[in-house]
C-alpha cells in the first residue's frame, strides 16, 4: 500500500463506497469500528431502508426490513437510522389492552387526540414521533406530526358535502359550534335545509315544527315556558323566546329571511295576542300594509337585496310569512 | 342508464388478475416520502390520472409523481384506500355522488372510523386535491355519521373546535342566535 490512510479517515469516499452497498452490507460494515458506526448513524446512506415491519404473534415475532430502492428484506433491526420515516407493528388483538395503553403513556410525551401518540424528535423542533393504532392490528409511525385540522378549516365543498349528510337537527346544532361554521350554514344553505316552519305560541308553551320538504322529515319540539311544570315527554326549557314578542318576531323574520330554501313560515298564537301591541309591532317590523279583505291586512316588506320580492304577513288567528314575488304581491 | 348494482351492497372489489401485471409508479409526498402504488389505483384519482395520461400521450417514461400537497403519511392512506378500490367502476362513485344515502362498505367503513379525526379529516382534504370521489363520499359520510344525534358540545370536542370563549370572535352575537 502506498499510503497509510485508512477508509474511515475519508468521509468523501466512504460515501461513496456506502451508496452501491445493500442494507446487510451497510449494517456489517457499521460494526467494523466506532467512526464507521458515527459515520453511517450521521450521513445516512441512500441504501438504507425506510420500512420497518414487524408481526407480533403468540408463538413468535417477525421482522421485516424494507428497501425501497432495492426491494430487498432483511430480518435484522436497525434503530437510530435517519432514513426510516415508518414503522408499522402488526400485533394479535389481545395485545390492545389497558397494559399497551400504560406502556404508551411510558414512552410516548402525550396524546394529540383520540388514539393518537407523540414523541418530540430530539434535536428537532417540529419534528415528532407519531404513532397512530390504526387498525385493530397495525400501529403506525412517522416522523412528521400529523396535522390538527378540524372541520371549519376544511374546503367549502368538503363541507358542503358532509352537511349533505346531516339531517336538519344536526345541522342547526351543528351551526352552533363556531363562528366558522355558523357563517357557512347560513351563507351556503345546505340541500337538507327546512322549508318550512310552524311555530304555535299558546299561554304555558311554545311548539316549533320544523319540517324538510325535501327528505319528508318533521321535527317536532316543545318549548315549556320557564315557570310552567312540564310533565310531558319532550319539553326542555325555553330559551330565546316565552312568548310573542317584538324580539321574537324580528328573529323569526331574520331566520326567514336568511334560509333560501325556507319559504314558508307559520305562526299560530292565542287569540288574546290579537291585539294594539301586535299591530304597533308589525308597523315597526314591515314596510307598509295593504288591505286584503274587510276583516284584516296583509304586511309587506321589500326583501333586501331583491327589488321584486316581498315578505308577506297575514295575520288573523295564524300569522303567516311567506316569500313572493312582485306578480304574486300585485 | 346507471349500473343496477349501484342500488344496494357494493360488489367488494375483486383480486386482479394475474394476466394483468401490475404498473408500478413511485409517487412522492410533500414531506419528501417515496410510495410505491399500482396505475390502476392512482387512476381513481382525476388529477393523478390527467398526469399519467400526459406522460403516456407524450411517450415519455413515468418514474415518480410528485404529490406537493398532500403529507407522507396521509398519502400512504389515499394509496391504500385506492389499492383496495382500484378494480371498481368509476361511475359508481360518481353515481353516489349526490346520492344522501350512501352505503359505506364494511372495509371502508372499519378503514375510516378507527382513524382519528384530525387524520380523517386531512384525509378527506386529500382526496378534494387528488379529486377521488369514491373516498371524498364514504369520508364525508363518515365524518357526517359521527356528528349526528351529537350535541354542540360533543361536536366541539369531537371536531377540535375550542369552547365558545376561547374562539376568536368579532360579532357579539350569541350562540343561541
Amino acid at each position: 500500500m502506498s499510503s497509510e490512510k485508512l477508509l474511515n479517515e475519508m468521509p468523501v469516499v466512504l460515501s461513496a463506497v456506502m451508496d452501491p452497498l445493500d442494507f446487510r452490507s451497510i449494517m456489517m460494515m457499521r460494526k467494523v469500528c466506532h467512526d464507521f458506526r458515527v459515520f453511517i448513524d450521521k450521513v445516512a446512506p441512500s441504501s438504507s431502508k425506510t420500512k420497518i415491519l414487524l408481526t407480533v404473534r403468540p408463538y413468535d415475532v417477525e421482522l421485516i426490513l424494507e428497501d425501497s430502492e432495492t426491494e430487498v428484506r432483511y430480518d435484522k433491526i436497525l434503530l437510530n437510522h435517519q432514513s426510516l420515516k415508518s414503522f408499522t407493528l402488526q400485533y394479535e388483538s389481545r395485545y390492545e389492552s389497558e397494559e399497551l395503553k400504560c406502556w404508551f403513556e411510558i414512552l410516548f410525551d402525550g396524546i394529540i387526540r383520540e388514539r393518537t401518540w407523540y414523541k418530540r424528535i430530539p434535536g428537532t423542533e417540529d419534528n415528532f414521533l407519531v404513532m397512530i393504532p390504526h387498525y385493530a392490528s397495525e400501529f403506525i409511525m412517522q416522523s412528521k406530526m400529523s396535522s390538527e385540522k378540524s372541520l371549519n378549516e376544511m374546503p367549502g365543498v368538503v363541507l358542503s358535502a358532509v352537511m349533505d349528510h346531516l339531517d336538519f337537527r344536526s345541522i342547526l346544532r351543528m351551526r352552533k359550534v363556531c363562528h366558522d361554521l355558523r357563517n357557512f350554514i347560513d351563507e351556503v344553505v345546505p340541500s337538507s335545509y327546512m322549508t318550512r316552519i310552524i311555530v304555535t305560541v299558546r299561554p304555558y308553551d311554545v311548539e316549533l315544527i320544523l319540517e324538510d320538504s325535501k327528505t319528508g322529515a318533521r321535527y317536532t319540539t316543545i318549548y315549556a315556558h320557564r315557570n310552567a311544570q312540564s310533565g310531558r315527554s319532550g319539553c326542555r326549557s325555553i330559551r330565546g323566546f316565552t312568548a310573542i314578542s317584538l324580539e321574537f318576531l324580528r328573529h323569526l323574520i331574520e331566520v326567514l329571511l336568511n334560509n333560501q330554501s325556507l319559504k314558508f313560515f307559520s305562526l299560530e298564537y292565542e287569540t288574546y295576542y290579537e291585539s294594539e301591541e301586535l299591530k304597533s309591532w308589525f308597523e315597526i317590523l314591515f314596510d307598509g300594509n295593504r288591505p286584503h279583505n274587510s276583516h284584516h291586512q296583509i304586511w309587506y316588506s321589500i326583501i333586501p337585496g331583491s327589488e321584486r320580492n316581498f315578505l308577506e304577513m297575514e295575520a288573523v288567528h295564524t300569522i303567516t310569512m311567506v316569500k313572493c314575488s312582485q306578480t304574486h304581491f300585485g | 342508464m346507471a349500473p343496477k348494482k349501484n342500488s344496494a351492497k357494493r360488489p367488494q372489489p375483486s383480486t386482479p388478475k394475474p394476466s394483468a401485471p401490475a404498473r408500478i409508479v413511485k409517487v412522492q409526498s410533500s414531506d419528501g416520502h417515496i410510495l410505491q402504488a399500482d396505475v390502476r389505483a392512482l387512476l381513481l384519482s382525476s388529477t393523478l390520472a390527467a398526469t399519467i395520461k400526459g406522460y403516456d400521450d407524450e411517450n415519455k417514461p413515468l418514474e415518480k409523481l410528485e404529490v406537493n400537497n398532500v403529507v407522507g403519511f396521509t398519502l400512504k392512506l389515499v394509496l391504500e384506500w385506492c389499492e383496495k378500490h382500484k378494480e371498481d367502476d368509476p361511475a359508481i362513485a360518481q353515481a353516489e355522488k349526490d346520492k344522501k344515502n350512501i352505503f359505506i362498505p364494511s372495509w371502508d367503513r372499519h378503514f375510516l372510523t378507527k382513524l382519528p379525526m384530525g387524520n380523517l379529516f386531512d384525509l378527506i382534504t386529500a382526496a378534494y386535491h387528488l379529486d377521488i370521489t369514491g373516498l371524498i363520499n364514504y369520508g364525508c359520510k363518515t365524518v357526517a355519521n359521527s356528528a349526528k344525534g351529537k350535541s354542540t358540545e360533543e361536536m366541539r370536542e369531537l371536531f377540535g373546535i375550542p369552547e365558545p370563549w376561547e374562539q376568536p370572535s368579532t360579532s357579539t352575537a350569541t350562540w343561541d342566535d
